[in-house]
């Protein structure tokens, strides 16, 4: 049976979300483990999350290349070809996996508006998560006292934003770096106009405003 | 007066495209793995997390600033390429290879817009551009991941070496068109950054 391109569509979307959960999670653990952002960290530490994090992307990866030799899709094994308006429904064989995936998107492969759809939400998911695992782990393995020290020192320093991962869970970041926020907007936003080019738009703009 | 310029490699186009995809159908194992590379998900995927992981990698928060902007600047970028790429499909609806070539043994399937310029590789040459402003290593290895990515899917039969060629030009000048048009919105892209740091993400 010649699959329906909508149903090929919307498997395409479930294995590709998957795979772009897993390796946005996965670059985003590699991110801040480079970083130093121990608040998004999901292991304790800074070398194990960075394995972690390159795991999840083979992992995805692999998952979603390797899934048609369990999942049925447009990919039964002996119908693979060139031509993905030809194919049948089933389980691929190790023979046809290279080609598998390569379905056009009028025959129901996920298109370049679909894989711009799922990966912002992919990416959003990984921040909660990493979010959550680096609170988590900022209660089951206690800062060492060095870091205690640092922290203590942040807390009265000048920073803000994500700089505060290095020390503090992201709920008290996020409290401090939004009283910021909201204080030195005004002034910030001035400073920002001032420093931007002449010719922007927002620089007119507010010129024929406050003429 | 450049497409016609274009044109007149055709005959060193099509050889190249030949002998690369004559190479095809004697080892199995490399058939299969440019398959998995010219495909739609894998290398779209590793242009979107290096621009995704570019937001947080770096530690010093001016250094991350301009990486951020960058991000930004590359994102757009993206996007632009793709309305470019559009355009030059409707002024040379180029014929692809596959189509055109007897002796082309297609690995991919049978895509139906136009040859000229690859849009992929473009996409990848715009996130390169991006991240070669703010560390050229990065960048240079997203260049070398949009030129495999381009190869393959020559290799493919998918598309002729100046449709790569072409992509990377377009993904390298829309970068830099739109690096000027973020200029023209500041201070709009820098306040959206300091917006993010209020949120403790930037």
């Amino acid at each position: 049976m010649t699959p329906d391109p909508s149903e090929v569509q919307a498997l395409f979307a479930r294995h590709y979300f998957l795979f772009a959960a897993l390796a946005t999670l996965g670059a985003l653990q590699i991110a801040v483990s480079m970083g130093g952002f121990r608040g998004m960290w999901l292991l304790p530490g800074r070398l194990i999350t960075r394995f972690a994090g390159i795991a999840l992307i083979v992992a995805g990866a692999a998952l979603f290349f390797l899934m048609p030799l369990w999942v049925d899709g447009p990919w039964a094994a002996g119908s693979v070809e060139a031509d993905s308006s030809t194919r049948l429904w089933g389980k691929a064989d190790w023979g046809d996996l290279g080609a598998a995936r390569n379905v056009n998107d009028i025959d129901g492969g996920l298109s370049g508006t679909g894989q711009a759809t799922w990966f912002p939400l992919s990416a959003v998911i990984a921040v909660v998560l990493s979010i959550a695992a680096g609170t988590v782990n900022r209660r089951l393995f206690p800062m060492r006292m060095a870091e205690e020290a640092a922290a203590t020192e942040a807390a009265d320093a000048d920073i803000d934003g994500i700089d505060l991962l290095v020390t503090h869970s992201y709920r008290s970041a996020l409290s401090r770096s939004w009283q910021r926020f909201r204080r030195d907007l005004r002034a910030d936003a001035g400073a920002l106009l001032s420093a931007s080019d002449r010719w922007s738009v927002s620089v007119w703009a507010w010129r024929r405003w406050r003429s | 007066m450049g497409l016609e310029a274009v044109a007149q490699l055709n005959p060193i186009d099509r050889e190249l495209v030949i002998w690369l995809n004559g190479l095809s159908g004697n080892v199995a194992l490399i058939d299969d793995l440019a398959r998995v590379i010219a495909t739609d998900y894998l290398m779209p995927l590793v242009f979107s997390l290096s621009m995704f992981g570019m937001w947080f990698a770096v530690r010093n928060a001016a250094e991350r600033a301009k990486a951020q902007y960058w991000v930004l600047v590359g994102i757009s970028s993206i996007g632009l390429s793709n309305v470019a790429v559009v355009i030059l499909n409707v002024l040379w609806s180029r014929t692809r290879p596959y189509v055109e070539l007897d002796e082309i043994e297609l690995l991919f399937y049978r895509a139906t817009d136009p040859s000229f310029p690859a849009n992929p590789v473009a996409i990848g040459f715009a996130a390169g551009s991006a991240a070669w402003v703010v560390n050229r290593k990065y960048g240079y290895w997203l260049f070398a991941a949009g030129l495999v990515y381009g190869i393959s899917r020559v290799y493919a039969g998918v598309f002729y070496p100046t449709d790569v060629i072409g992509g990377a030009a377009v993904g390298i000048l829309v970068t830099w068109g739109t690096s000027y048009l973020h200029r023209l919105f500041q201070p709009i892209t820098n306040l959206f950054i300091r917006l993010v740091r209020g949120m403790a993400l930037g």
